[in-house]
């Protein structure tokens, strides 16, 4: 398994000059969780910036790891591609602390992997970069008309969608009538 | 290009893709097939209203059906019907005909019209596109809201079926409003909105039955109203009001001649007087000499109890009151004296307010 650490330094929130040291709260050590995708490949990300993904937040907050607890136990994320989650977490580290403004700039460009994003943001809550990614899914179709929709959209048509619905009811039929035969023959 | 299998992504992404769609969009996508018209119903967010507008010039009409969320109202689809020679039976279903021209905002649909324009035909496809959007959006289709923002164009619909009407104040004294409350009698709110242009103040009052009246220019014509309205419910705003129609409201109210009416609110225009200590005065006298009272059929009250008034009417969806309205302390009750019915008089310089207690 290997392993990235990315996102830990660039990402961390500068702390305030201005103000007077006497005011300063104790800083509190930053802890930090780690994930991994499909491809198994680790990524340490901390607990501010995984505060974006309302599914991650619920798991970690009262789990308490210290970082060898956490080390050891990555949270899997089987069924989200490594490149969408390497994706996901650049864009939390990138928003650590602060909301999304409403032209972020700091968004995953790739839109080939567009619908495979949504999927992966939907499954972690990430509400904010899912607003974004159903804005993109929406522009994708402006000033087009229906046929040019049906195309973007990978839409089937009516005959096609009723072909199919047939083709599903005929298989749905052949596999009872075929459970049926085996049934008759374990009864014989 | 790239793409993306819209019908496998989750209803709650699918929620939030419509969201940020335009109506129009929204149209568009719905026509693709019956499936996605399925899955757009299933997510589509509340709409308040979906209505038609029609504009002219005349033989060139286009019908625009519009829908009202969250009090802004947004263009989603038109025909544009154009005169094409005398051929009365040619019609296009706006269905059939693909050359959609999107601007922005806005899906055109070429439609043809016979010769005369008013030919079944073509009121038959605005009730077809606005049946569609409606059913699309959710919305019960016989709820049917029109505007008519420049002239009143009455043959667009069949018989019966307008619910809610939205005209200019420079068309009521147009022949043609009278011929549209003809043939739409189940009719049930007409807001007539100010154009802020100078025309000729006419007494015409044919929209007197509409149950619900919105005037937002009344001026003159509010003292017209109050004497002469049939219905439950009229707002009327910027007023020119006079004590002596009140007065005449109060009594032949209590002579049981408005008998359907159940609140009246009106503002008076700020930059005209109201001689409303005249109505005070009066109220006042009959309160101090109840042996009077039966003079003007009715007997004047002045409750201490506070009470509210259960204001009920769809002007609400409308209109945005002040919260203190319906606080009927310190009003006047006028109860009448063939059937005990009570009503709260409010008046002041800026307002002259009448609630019938249920």
């Amino acid at each position: 398994m290997s392993s990235t650490e990315q996102g830990t330094s660039s990402a961390a929130p500068a702390e305030p000059t201005t103000a007077p040291e006497s005011a300063a709260a104790p800083e509190v050590p930053e802890s930090f969780y780690y994930v991994h995708g499909k491809d198994k490949v680790v990524h340490k990300v901390s607990a501010g910036a995984l505060q974006h993904s309302a599914l991650i937040h619920g798991m970690i907050s009262n789990l308490g790891y210290t970082e060898e607890q956490a080390k050891a136990n990555p949270f899997p994320f089987e069924n989200i591609d490594g490149d969408i989650l390497q994706m996901v977490v650049d864009w939390c580290n990138q928003h650590k602390g602060k909301p999304t403004p409403p032209e972020d700039t700091n968004l995953p460009k790739q839109k080939e992997k567009l619908f495979d994003l949504v999927l992966a943001v939907n499954y972690l809550e990430i509400k904010e970069l899912l607003t974004y990614c159903c804005k993109q899914v929406a522009m994708m179709v402006k000033g087009k008309s229906p046929e040019e929709i049906r195309e973007i959209w990978m839409i089937p048509t009516d005959a096609e969608d009723e072909a199919a619905e047939k083709e599903a009811k005929k298989r749905a039929g052949k596999e009872a009538a075929g459970e049926t035969a085996a049934a008759a023959g374990d009864a014989k | 290009m790239h793409r993306i299998p819209i019908q496998s992504l989750p209803d709650v992404v699918t929620r939030e893709i419509l969201s940020n769609m335009t109506p129009s969009e929204i149209f568009l996508a719905s026509m693709t097939s019956k499936k996605t018209r399925k899955l757009i119903k299933r997510n589509i967010h509340k709409v308040d209203e979906v209505g038609v507008e029609i504009t002219g010039p005349f033989f060139k009409i286009r019908a625009v059906v519009y829908m009202k969320v969250k009090g802004k109202t947004c263009n989603a689809v038109c025909l544009d019907f154009k005169e094409e020679g005398n051929d009365l039976n040619r019609f296009v279903d706006w269905r059939a005909n693909n050359s959609y021209q999107i601007l922005e905002n806005i899906v055109v649909i070429p439609s043809i019209a016979p010769e005369f324009w008013n030919f079944p035909a073509t009121c038959r496809q605005i009730h077809s596109i606005h049946s569609y959007v409606c059913d699309v959006f959710n919305i019960n289709a016989l709820n049917l809201s029109v505007r008519f923002p420049s002239d009143i164009y009455h043959e667009c619909f069949d018989i019966g079926t307008v619910k809610k009407c939205t005209i200019t104040d420079v068309e009521l004294d147009n022949a043609s409003l009278v011929k549209l409350f003809n043939k739409q009698k189940n009719m049930n709110l007409l807001i007539v909105e100010n154009t802020r242009e100078i025309f000729a103040f006419g007494s015409k009052d044919s929209f007197r039955h509409v149950p619900t009246v919105i005037l937002r220019n009344a001026q003159a014509r509010a003292n017209v109203l109050l004497t002469r309205f049939q219905g439950q419910h009229g707002l009327l705003e910027n007023c020119s009001l006079s004590g002596f129609y009140v007065n005449a409201l109060m009594k032949l109210w209590s002579e049981n001649e408005m008998d359907n009416l159940v609140s009246l609110i009106a503002y008076q225009s700020s930059q005209r007087l109201f001689d409303y200590e005249k109505v005070l005065g009066d109220l006042e006298w009959y309160l101090k000499h109840p042996e009077r009272n039966t003079l003007i059929a009715s007997r004047v009250e002045k409750p201490s109890e506070k009470r509210i008034y259960p204001y009920k009417s769809i002007i609400t969806q409308e209109h945005q009151f002040e919260a203190d309205t319906f606080d009927c302390d310190g009003g006047y009750d006028v109860v009448r004296n063939s059937d005990g019915k009570r009503a709260t008089v409010k008046i002041s310089k800026d307002y002259f307010m009448f609630f019938v207690w249920p």
